[in-house]
């Protein structure tokens, strides 16, 4: 496991991917500039480059070049929108094209895609003993398999993106059922119940009082 | 090609119309002029031809018809003798109608000669198995009996002659007509060969190529056409590419100012989503409150001089006489932690809009002291030239390159992104300069020497009052 390299001469966009990203487990460098990021690619190694494209000093399609050796896998980050910018990007070699303004959480869900389609991570989740596999949207439980509507099985996803962070109850049923669901938010209330009873998780999905719920694994 | 056929039709036309109503007339004029003579030399014929007859009458041995008879008979045969048989046929009528001696070819008919005794001393035509005679008749007189003579004449040739002239005439209008028509077609082709030229390079321009020109050599009316058209061409060509920068100009304004925007709101979307989401620390809590009004902030400075440039751009801005001092003493209120060097005389006056002014050198002050000069002063200094005056703001701070002087009033372009930002820059700054500049009927120009200064300065106009 080796960190994430953040490149981008913004301080707050840097700072803002690293509060995102460590809090789940993901150690991160940043690089304000080309080079710095260009020493810091050649002295150390990294399981994933968040690169802006907009650099000072080397364009951010340059710096390619320069990893490409690396084998490190690459998501630009970037302000440029257009079409063309894009398919230039993915044609570099990056393995994504994440566009500002971007949400969190699909900064979250691209880094950790990459991760596990490079095999930087693995591509299973395990909590005690439970196995989950989010591309197979899977569940198996002691080697059994555990049937879970795709509503359980999302808010399953968003629970373990959010490991041991207490997540806002508002927040929770935002990022599972989507900002203008018309559905009454106590569904999300029967749904961990249910997980609990399914996963017999009872412990691990927490309740935090005020403020909503947490999976908890400390490893 | 359908004017050249007009053109040659048009031609053909008046030429066959022209010639054809020509010869016909001349060839029937000649006609009628022979037919009429050879009347004349008819009458006279005949008027003889009845004195004979006369004459044999009055010899007759009676004045009986039968006694008639006799005599003109006898008169008859002796013409004969002299002259060849019915050179001049001649029939004689008795009033009632009876035909007393007649040696007038068969084809013309009873009816046509009685019709010409009853109306006495008359000419009339007969055409008959495609002859043609005059018919002259009179009464024969001083004699006891009523007896008209009718004579016949072959005028046949007359009409042979006029429709063979005819014929002749109509082959050789053909003729003219075929010559003349080719002569026209080329002659047409060739005047409109320049029209169709013009029109090839009015196809090539509307299908986008402004460059081409019409290339026609010709010294007439057509010959200007062509002249105008080039110039219509160049003026098209220059406007268009005028419009095509105007249009890149406003395209790289637009990418700009977006990216402008969404990095402030990637922060300060991405900081609020942060704590909204989940309990933070302390710590981090405040560190994203941080951002988040820092960046606002930002946004809020984007907008500031966003709506001044376009402000100065669309408004309309009057320029009235106004003293370079009153200006200054804006700016150094406004700046009061820069320290200047002012060096400007106290009876200058300048057409300019006083607000503008301090703005445009407000601006210029703030980039000169980031420049971080050696001296950290701003020299601020207006100076008369050819009758009008020279205001300019210098430093000896870092300079600028080059090839970053064509760029820097490009809006959003800074040179150092990090170091604007510290200082609160939007990369605006020089926009706007240049369009105040504008507003005031100058350029903005800038001379610099990378590691040694930079001077930046406008020409205004004089305002009244002046004095110097």
């Amino acid at each position: 496991m080796y960190p994430v390299l953040i490149v981008d001469d913004e301080q707050a966009i840097a700072d803002l991917i690293e509060m995102t990203l460590e809090p789940l487990g993901y150690a991160c460098v940043k690089a304000y500039s080309g080079e710095t990021a260009a020493d810091a690619i050649e002295t150390q190694r990294f399981d994933l480059i968040l690169l802006d494209v907009m650099l000072p000093d080397i364009d951010g399609f340059e710096l390619m070049s320069y990893i490409e050796p690396t084998k490190t896998p690459v998501i630009f980050i970037s302000a440029k929108d257009a079409v063309a910018d894009r398919v230039n990007g993915l044609k570099l070699g990056a393995y994504d094209y994440i566009v500002k303004p971007f949400a969190n959480e699909e900064l979250l869900a691209r880094v950790e895609g990459v991760m596990r389609h490079t095999g930087r991570r693995s591509s299973v989740i395990e909590i005690g003993d439970v196995i989950i596999d989010p591309m197979a949207r899977t569940v198996v439980k002691n080697s059994k398999a555990i049937v879970l509507t795709p509503r359980e099985f999302d808010l399953l996803l968003v629970l373990l993106q959010n490991k041991n962070i207490a997540l806002y109850r508002d927040i929770l049923f935002e990022r599972v059922w989507g900002l203008d669901s018309e559905v009454n938010i106590r569904t999300l209330d029967i749904h961990i119940s249910r997980l609990r009873k399914k996963l017999e998780w009872e412990q691990v999905i927490k309740t935090v009082s005020k403020i909503g719920y947490m999976l908890e694994a400390r490893k | 090609m359908k004017f050249a056929f007009k053109l040659t039709g048009a031609i053909m036309l008046l030429l066959s119309i022209t010639l054809s109503i020509g010869g016909a007339y001349t060839i029937s004029q000649n006609h009628a002029h022979a037919l009429s003579s050879a009347q004349e030399q008819n009458a006279l014929l005949h008027l003889k031809e009845r004195y004979f007859v006369e004459n044999a009458l009055w010899n007759a041995e009676d004045n009986t018809i039968t006694g008639a008879f006799v005599a003109i008979n006898e008169y008859a045969t002796q013409q004969s003798a002299a002259f060849g048989t019915s050179k001049y046929p001649m029939t004689i009528f008795s009033k009632s109608g009876t035909t007393v001696f007649s040696n007038v070819p068969s084809e013309v008919s009873y009816n046509a000669q009685f019709v010409a005794m009853q109306a006495e001393n008359s000419i009339s035509y007969y055409k008959a198995e495609g002859k043609t005679y005059m018919l002259m008749s009179s009464p024969i007189q001083h004699v006891e009996l009523d007896l008209i003579l009718i004579n016949a004449y072959d005028t046949t040739d007359f009409f042979t002659e006029r429709r063979r002239q005819l014929w002749q005439f109509f082959t050789f209008e053909v003729v003219m007509l075929i010559i003349s028509g080719t002569a026209a077609a080329i002659l047409s082709h060739l005047l409109t060969r320049p029209l169709q030229k013009l029109k090839k390079v009015s196809q090539q321009i509307a299908q986008g190529d402004f460059e081409v020109r019409a290339n026609i050599k010709v010294s007439d009316e057509v010959g200007d056409l062509g002249n105008s058209f080039n110039l219509m061409a160049i003026a098209i060509e220059s406007y268009i590419k005028e419009l095509r920068e105007e249009n890149h100009r406003k395209s790289r304004f637009v990418a700009a100012f977006t990216h402008e925007l969404k990095t402030p709101m990637t922060s300060i979307i991405g900081y609020a989503d942060l704590m909204r989401s989940s309990e933070q620390s302390q710590e981090k809590r405040q560190k994203s409150l941080n951002y988040i009004y820092h960046e606002a902030k930002r946004l809020e400075q984007l907008s500031k001089k966003l709506l001044c440039l376009l402000t100065v751009e669309n408004g309309q801005i009057d320029l009235t006489a106004t003293p370079i001092n009153a200006v200054i003493a804006d700016v150094l209120r406004s700046s009061e932690d820069i320290s200047f060097d002012i060096q400007v005389k106290d009876n200058q006056i300048v057409l300019a809009d006083r607000v503008l002014l301090a703005d445009l050198l407000c601006n210029l002050a703030k980039n000169a002291i980031n420049a971080q000069p050696i001296d950290n002063t701003v020299h601020i200094s207006c100076v008369e030239e050819k009758g009008k005056y020279i205001l300019k703001v210098s430093d000896n701070g870092c300079g600028i390159s080059a090839k970053e002087i064509a760029k820097i009033t490009e809006p959003f372009y800074t040179i150092d992104k990090s170091r604007s930002r510290k200082t609160g820059g939007t990369g605006l700054g020089l926009a706007i300069c240049t369009q105040i500049a504008k507003v005031h009927g100058s350029e903005l120009y800038i001379d610099s020497t990378h590691g040694l200064g930079t001077s930046v300065w406008i020409i205004l106009q004089k305002g009244e009052g002046n004095n110097e």
